[in-house]
């Protein structure tokens, strides 16, 4: 199942995360997508929903090459799987997609009694229009980004609150957004001039 | 060896042995226990011991069972996940896929067909393996790939110590106890990749921001890159046996104390 060049930076970015080198969570995503149409001939798709700092983490994946086919298209059927919460307050789910009707009845049973689960608790054919929106996805990266700049002003001698105030602040004086404000610190690091940013906050006495 | 096709079956007979009945039994048994495995949930290392218990309590004469799933990975059949009903087929499944590559399971898995031996001791289809599982004491075997439509997805191998102990009617029961189980384990690796990947995203969401602050903090530090930098906090990680956020949040709370130690003029 193809995955967009931005969902397989992210991704990769995630997994690096983790304590395990040889984990590859793309190829764990599509080897996960595998499994399922091993068990259900007209899986069409699914779409990933994890709970975590600034909303989670979302996409969907439809069709060999990801491509969307749009309102209208092949889906059939539906079933949502709750994860359990590790954070109680909200679950991960998933949401798997098929041509067919029906076509998640025997594994939602199944997955039922796996899980100890009653059956209501995994929802069929209620998620037949897929999140076209969900295709591409920016937000993990864009937090490494402005991540990676407050550590930078951490090094710097900023506090976070400080730190997180500036890149409010001057991007709004300059007409960025934080994202912009934090590239362009990165930027200036990268070339050695890191200028107003290196300089303990000005209205410390 | 005799190696009859998958479809060999024996038909019902108008005077049936007692012992047939009580064959019947046994795999209604086992096929209500593989229908009904409640009682909790189960990982899939659980579930497919489970799966490996009843297959022994469903075919005559069986000694042990073991049961595999396998993942198609160009062309090649690895192993993903595996369990026992004993330690001696633990032993020999370590044997079969670890040690030689050869063996029953493989041979029924590559050619999608029920196979058989009662002398493994003397069998030229597996010249490396079957003498050296002679000297577990094991004499028969009998693997049955687990299939779904248009796919292997694993095998079970059920082992007896006794010479020529599966016949053409345990290769019956044993292909009607396949059908269900590899539903049951398939569908239960769906649900332990659905689980793992869960977890995995969601480690990975709420460490991936403090490691980055870490790397901002290590670059301002030494002007290294980012990769440059994220490779010190590995190489620390490793080297103190230590998880990667961890080290990352340590270099994140020591940077914020000096931070705040300093605009309190400390």
């Amino acid at each position: 199942m193809g995955l967009t060049q931005s969902l397989t930076a992210s991704l990769t970015l995630l997994g690096e995360a983790l304590d395990d080198p040889d984990l590859d969570l793309p190829a764990a995503v599509n080897e996960f997508a595998e499994t399922i149409r091993s068990a259900v001939g007209s899986f069409e798709g699914l779409s990933l929903h994890v709970t975590g700092p600034i909303g989670g983490l979302g996409f969907t994946l439809m069709g060999e090459d990801a491509t969307w086919t749009g309102p209208g298209s092949t889906v059939g059927a539906s079933l949502l799987l709750p994860m359990l919460p590790t954070d109680g307050e909200q679950c991960s789910e998933i949401v798997l997609y098929a041509a067919n009707p029906g076509a998640f009845v025997d594994l939602a049973a199944d997955l039922a009694v796996l899980t100890a689960t009653p059956l209501p608790e995994l929802v069929l054919d209620e998620h037949l229009d897929p999140d076209r929106r969900q295709q591409d996805i920016t937000e993990v990266l864009d937090a490494a980004v402005i991540d990676q700049a407050v550590g930078v002003l951490l090094g710097w001698g900023w506090t976070p609150e400080e730190a997180s105030a500036a890149l409010d602040d001057r991007p709004a004086r300059r007409g960025k957004d934080r994202l912009g404000a934090a590239a362009e610190l990165i930027a200036d690091l990268a070339r050695g001039t890191g200028g107003w940013w290196v300089n303990p906050p000005p209205w410390r006495a | 060896m005799d190696t009859p096709p998958a479809d060999t079956q024996q038909g019902p007979s108008s005077a049936r042995a007692p012992s047939a009945d009580a064959d019947d039994a046994d795999l209604q048994s086992s096929l209500g226990g593989l229908a009904g495995l409640v009682s909790g949930s189960f990982s899939l290392d659980e579930l497919l011991g489970k799966v490996a218990t009843f297959a022994v309590r469903a075919i005559p004469r069986a000694d042990g069972a073991g049961v595999t799933l396998l993942r198609t990975d160009a062309g090649a059949h690895r192993v993903e996940a595996l369990a026992a009903s004993d330690q001696f087929v633990a032993d020999i499944d370590e044997l079969q896929y670890s040690t030689l590559q050869e063996g029953p399971c493989i041979t029924a898995a590559l050619e999608r067909r029920t196979v058989r031996s009662g002398s493994l001791g003397g069998e030229k289809l597996w010249p490396r393996f079957g003498p050296r599982v002679g000297r577990f004491g094991v004499n028969s075997v009998l693997s049955l790939p687990l299939l779904l439509p248009g796919e292997v997805v694993g095998a079970i191998n059920v082992y007896a110590r006794m010479k020529d102990a599966f016949d053409d009617r345990a290769a019956a029961i044993g292909e009607a106890f396949a059908v269900p189980a590899a539903v049951a384990v398939h569908n239960a690796q769906v649900l332990a990749q659905a689980v793992a990947l869960t977890a995995q995203l969601q480690t990975a969401l709420w460490s991936r921001p403090v490691i980055d602050q870490a790397i901002g903090i290590l670059r301002s530090r030494t002007g290294e890159s980012t990769d440059e930098a994220f490779a010190r906090l590995r190489m620390i990680s490793q080297r103190e046996n230590r998880k990667l956020a961890d080290i990352a949040r340590q270099v994140v709370d020591e940077a914020t104390r000096r931070a705040r130690a300093r605009g309190s003029g400390r």
